[in-house]
């Protein structure tokens, strides 16, 4: 009994030791495929062509396009950032197409956003609103595309989610989620 | 005869070697940053009042601010600076160039220091086993929060360390064959200069209780022991009114003259320094009365928490254990890091206490409700004891509107330290004893992961640069809140 009570301790102890690892070993927020410049703005912006003045610029990699709606910048994999008002977001990834054909990406977005695929804007919401999606059809050939998201938060709530799936499919997958017909690599 | 002698060799050794890495965890470079945060504006504010023999009152009891001045008066740093502005506010604001915090900064962290030792002895008073007690003073080594808080001129460490003696003395009173009125006073006069550093260090009273239960002989009728809880009562209190009467005294005598603000003291108390007689104990009560007043007062006029303030800083009591709210102290940036010193705790510390605490009130309710077996009368005794004031203490700081942050939380934070090492000792009785391997080896392996944690969220304690992606890391919670700065 008195070695099982010590097996169990010690038990907790290696448990214990994994959960440090794995949060002290792994780099978060370092080995995600989209690269994701932050840019703080001297100033207010009111659009997405709102000229930049920038006050500050970070860069993060992430593994999907899903920044939820609250009222400071969160993903799960660097949690909190400290964004809370007057920022742009650039995120960039390489979509490896498997399968031809057309693709719907729904835009989910607190305040507006441009999607560009191999620089041609597919999609846009310029202006202010508060979290609504707009949903984009797209045709991609078997080939490497860029694809390219312009965001921009002025106060108040904010929020940033990109979904995709083939027109043909049922599932919705976040941006950055490799599927059958979809893998994601980061952009040079 | 051999054993005792190699118990004590032990207890030397081990205890020096708490104090070696309590010096490089707590003492070591003490006074960087050279900048002021948190607090350090109101104290180093009310202290130099005491160099400057100005008379002044303020919302905490004067013990923490005299040692801060008497550090400050040993070391002397800043002799070639003029500090008479420091004496004409309560908030320095601007701090000359070449200030030194070596002596401001001195007293509260030889405090930290040499808690560890007392932390240790106090470990060892609960098991009177040396190693396992320096492994499990790893929980006061190595917790960042609180060495962050000691390595300012803040009180925080001061008063830790007389609540240890206090614990320590406690429990060596406990084990006593024989106590007389002497131990109880002197135990008062422990517990009166926690209480004169901070009014919350009044939580420990609830010691006696615990102590009068534990030694009380019924059988000789309930009307002698009752008599005796009233006498052994009455000499703690002695023995506590001595020292707020001593520490008083000395922080009325310093303040002979009258500088800037008068703190709405009384004409008569206006007049007595006027007249050099504010060393007189004939006039003690009339300047204590105005200090107490003036406390009152004070403790109005502070805001209450509120969670919807931008930028609030403040808590919520039931939310600390979990390490809500962290404070970011102070911050700079360059070369695009930023150094932080932030108020965040070693969470295998606070998590384990969590852990603790629950485990002590299912061990207490366990044996009142369901008749369970009690292995260890002492141990099981001493759980209820810490296990008591930290949800005394709890319970009470709920009960308060003013705000309250997350360094309220040090005094259960410890004595849940205490609880896990007790719980550690009844749970493992036979393998201690029995000198298990197996057991040795987890509780190393713990101690190694506690370093280890300090070690990687040292950067928060000590202000070194970090990178964002850096400080996201170390953002393990939502709830701690931690922001990085942009």
């Amino acid at each position: 009994m008195e070695q099982k009570k010590e097996w169990v301790f010690l038990g907790i102890v290696i448990m214990i030791g994994v959960f440090i690892l794995t949060k002290t070993i792994r780099f978060q927020g370092g080995d995600g495929n989209i690269k994701v410049i932050v840019t703080q703005q001297k100033g207010s912006i009111s659009n997405i062509d709102t000229p930049r003045k920038v006050a500050s610029k970070k860069t993060f990699h992430v593994t999907t396009v899903n920044f939820p709606q609250t009222r400071m910048l969160k993903h799960k994999d660097l949690g909190e950032t400290g964004y809370s008002s007057n920022f742009f977001i650039d995120a960039s990834v390489k979509m490896e197409v498997k399968s031809e054909g057309a693709y719907e990406f729904i835009v989910s977005s607190d305040d507006g956003f441009r999607l560009k695929i191999d620089n041609k804007v597919m999609c846009e919401h310029p202006g202010n609103r508060p979290m609504a999606a707009n949903s984009c059809q797209v045709h991609l050939s078997k080939k490497s595309h860029l694809f390219e998201l312009s965001y921009w938060q002025g106060g108040g709530p904010l929020g940033l989610i990109v979904k995709y799936k083939k027109m043909d499919t049922s599932q919705l997958r976040y941006v950055g989620e490799d599927s059958k017909e979809i893998t994601f690599k980061e952009s040079k | 005869m051999i054993k005792a002698i190699q118990e004590n060799k032990d207890l030397y050794s081990y205890g020096l070697a708490v104090l070696i890495i309590a010096f490089a965890t707590y003492f070591v470079n003490y006074y960087n940053p050279a900048a002021v945060f948190w607090d350090e504006n109101y104290h180093i504010a009310s202290a130099q009042k005491y160099i400057a023999g100005v008379m002044y009152m303020e919302p905490h009891p004067p013990l923490g601010k005299l040692f801060i001045a008497l550090g400050e008066w040993i070391v002397h740093p800043n002799d070639a600076l003029d500090l008479t502005p420091f004496t004409q506010t309560d908030y320095v604001k601007n701090f000359p160039k070449d200030y030194s915090w070596a002596g401001v900064r001195l007293f509260p962290a030889l405090f930290g220091t040499f808690s560890a030792l007392i932390f240790f002895l106090i470990l060892y008073q609960i098991s009177k086993r040396a190693e396992l007690s320096f492994l499990f003073s790893s929980l006061y080594l190595f917790e960042n929060a609180f060495i962050l808080q000691s390595r300012s001129a803040m009180l925080e460490s001061t008063q830790i360390f007389f609540i240890f003696l206090s614990v320590l003395y406690f429990l060596i009173i406990l084990d006593k064959e024989k106590v007389g009125y002497r131990h109880y006073f002197g135990f008062g006069v422990m517990m009166g200069l926690s209480l004169m550093i901070k009014a919350n260090g009044l939580i420990l009273i609830l010691l006696f209780p615990f102590l009068f239960l534990y030694r009380v002989h019924w059988d000789h009728g309930y009307l002698l022991a009752l008599k005796r809880f009233v006498l052994d009562g009455l000499v703690i209190l002695a023995g506590m009114a001595v020292v707020v009467v001593v520490v008083f005294s000395i922080h009325f005598s310093l303040g002979d003259k009258v500088g800037v603000k008068k703190y709405k003291a009384s004409p008569e108390y206006l007049t007595m320094i006027k007249e050099g007689k504010n060393s007189n104990l004939l006039n003690f009560p009339v300047m204590l009365k105005d200090n107490f007043a003036y406390m009152r007062n004070y403790s109005k006029g502070v805001p209450k928490f509120d969670i919807c303030k931008k930028g609030e800083n403040g808590s919520f009591v039931t939310t600390w254990p979990f390490g809500n709210k962290t404070i970011n102290y102070r911050w700079s940036k360059k070369d695009g890091k930023v150094s932080y010193l932030y108020l965040q705790g070693n969470p295998i510390v606070w998590f384990s206490v969590v852990f603790a605490m629950i485990l002590a009130i299912t061990l207490l309710l366990g044996r009142f409700i369901f008749g369970l077996e009690v292995k260890d009368r002492r141990l099981f005794f001493l759980t209820g004891v810490f296990t008591s004031i930290y949800l005394s203490y709890m319970i009470t700081i709920y009960n308060i509107d003013r705000v309250m942050y997350l360094y309220h939380y040090f005094i259960p934070l410890f004595m849940g330290t205490f609880v896990l090492f007790i719980l550690f000792n009844y749970l493992f009785k036979e393998s201690i004893d029995k000198g298990s391997k197996l057991l040795y080896f987890a509780v190393t392996l713990m101690a190694i992961e506690i370093l280890y944690v300090y070690y990687f969220f040292g950067p928060l304690t000590y202000y070194k640069p970090l990178s964002t992606i850096e400080f996201l890391q170390r953002d393990w919670f939502d709830f701690w809140k931690l922001k990085p700065i942009l």
